[in-house]
């Protein structure tokens, strides 16, 4: 679907990257969701919104929160965002006080995807959109490609 | 602009004794009220150059207070030499159908009543959800003409002891005029254009600040989404209305103004279905027609 000029004034990083928008708006899912492979939901562990949380994960908007529902799925810390042959994986952007604001998850490709809040999805380089909206990469997460949702 | 009472209850011309009963004013023709204020230390008085018109729904007025059913207008008024009893009625309203001649009841509010009516006007004030419009206004000072000629007929400085049940001491001096005003269509709809392009106005800045963003708390923070929380329920039917087009948006602003709940829980995330949720819920409780 090529490249979109209302996603580049929101994130100055990605026209300075290679990116291409990969889906059409959509309010029905975000990043965190679309990370784990959900797209029917919008994960938030806020629970006076009444969005999506993974149980008996705490609810609060916390990178050990993030962590933590990640690690439900079977996904582990990890210091490489590189491509490794046999794992798949999450990056998490964190802002300044360190909550996560966004993630995103690495393709076979070795580009990563991303929804962008009720936004487009789109495949990137990591770098891409780093900046002032999703912060910088806070964490990486990993898990063998074998493992299922 | 800010209509004050003496505006309203001006046009006749010939009651400036009683409406410029304050202290510093040169414009006191009546000895015996000039003489009331100077010797009892009612220097409040002078807060009569601020009364003010108001105008109020009849009926959010109706709801807190049914037996005013019928009532056009309450004018405000002090009885200044009264306050030197702890029985008398101080300050009291009295109440005017559309026949402002004479007030329905002479004997005014209890202080009971004044105190609940206070209460309910200034959180009406607060709210600000009336306007006084120019054909009110207009209507306003027709009705304030028979309120000033009853002002007149009715004050009564005499007695022997103002104190006393016989006594004919009849002072009121006016500090406000409440105008309750009918669910006219024109103003009604008025009102509602005024809230909807607000919420349109706020609504378009936030959609463009935040679009992108993943976190609904985010989200929520923005100035623009706080005050369209702070708009109240008269702002619900517009976020009803434009959930249909866009199903995130209003979901945190709908629980936090109306503190209700109708998503369940095995439809939490689901977008849609808890908008569809919502939209059921606004039927039910008839702000979707």
């Amino acid at each position: 679907m090529g490249r979109a000029i209302h996603l580049e004034l929101r994130y100055p990083n990605l026209p300075l990257t290679e990116y291409t928008v990969t889906s059409p708006k959509s309010q029905e899912y975000n990043c965190f969701a679309w990370a784990a492979g959900d797209q029917e939901r919008w994960w938030q562990p806020t629970p006076e919104d009444e969005f999506f949380w993974i149980e008996g994960v705490p609810m609060e908007e916390t990178l050990l929160a993030y962590i933590k529902a990640y690690q439900t799925l079977g996904y582990e810390l990890c210091n490489d965002e590189t491509l490794e042959i046999g794992y798949e994986k999450i990056a998490l952007y964190v802002n300044d006080e360190g909550i996560p604001v966004h993630a995103a998850r690495q393709l076979t490709s070795g580009m990563w995807t991303s929804k962008l809040g009720a936004l487009e999805d789109i495949e990137h380089e990591l770098e891409g959109l780093t900046g002032e909206r999703y912060g910088n990469v806070g964490q990486v997460l990993r898990r063998s490609n074998q493992a299922t949702i | 602009m800010t209509y004050r009472l003496f505006e309203i209850l001006s046009e006749t011309g010939n009651h400036a004794d009683v409406v410029w009963a304050d202290p510093s004013s040169s414009d006191r023709n009546d000895t015996h009220l000039a003489y009331a204020i100077e010797t009892t230390e009612t220097q409040s008085l002078a807060r009569l150059n601020q009364a003010d018109f108001i105008a109020v729904s009849a009926q959010t007025l109706y709801e807190h207070f049914p037996e005013l059913q019928g009532c056009s207008y309450l004018l405000f008024a002090t009885h200044p030499l009264r306050e030197l009893s702890d029985s008398a009625k101080y300050l009291t309203y009295y109440t005017f159908t559309n026949d402002c001649s004479q007030p329905i009841s002479s004997s005014g509010a209890s202080a009971k009543e004044v105190h609940k009516m206070i209460a309910f006007l200034e959180n009406q004030v607060i709210q600000g959800v009336v306007s006084p419009s120019s054909e009110m206004i207009d209507q306003a000072k027709l009705s304030g003409q028979d309120i000033s000629k009853w002002l007149e007929s009715a004050f009564s400085i005499g007695g022997n002891d103002f104190l006393d049940d016989d006594s004919n001491y009849f002072v009121p001096i006016p500090v406000a005029l409440v105008a309750i005003i009918g669910e006219n269509p024109e103003i009604k709809e008025s009102r509602v254009d005024t809230v909807k392009e607000e919420f349109t106005n706020l609504a378009s800045q936030w959609v463009h600040d935040v679009e992108g963003m993943s976190s609904t708390v985010e989200m929520v923070k923005h100035s623009a989404y706080q005050k369209i929380i702070s708009m109240g329920k008269v702002v619900v039917p517009f976020l009803l209305e434009d959930l249909r087009q866009n199903p995130l948006y209003w979901l945190p602003a709908l629980r936090q103004i109306t503190q209700q709940n109708p998503v369940q829980p095995e439809q939490r995330g689901k977008v849609k279905q808890m908008a569809e949720a919502w939209l059921n819920w606004g039927k039910q409780e008839g702000y979707i027609v």
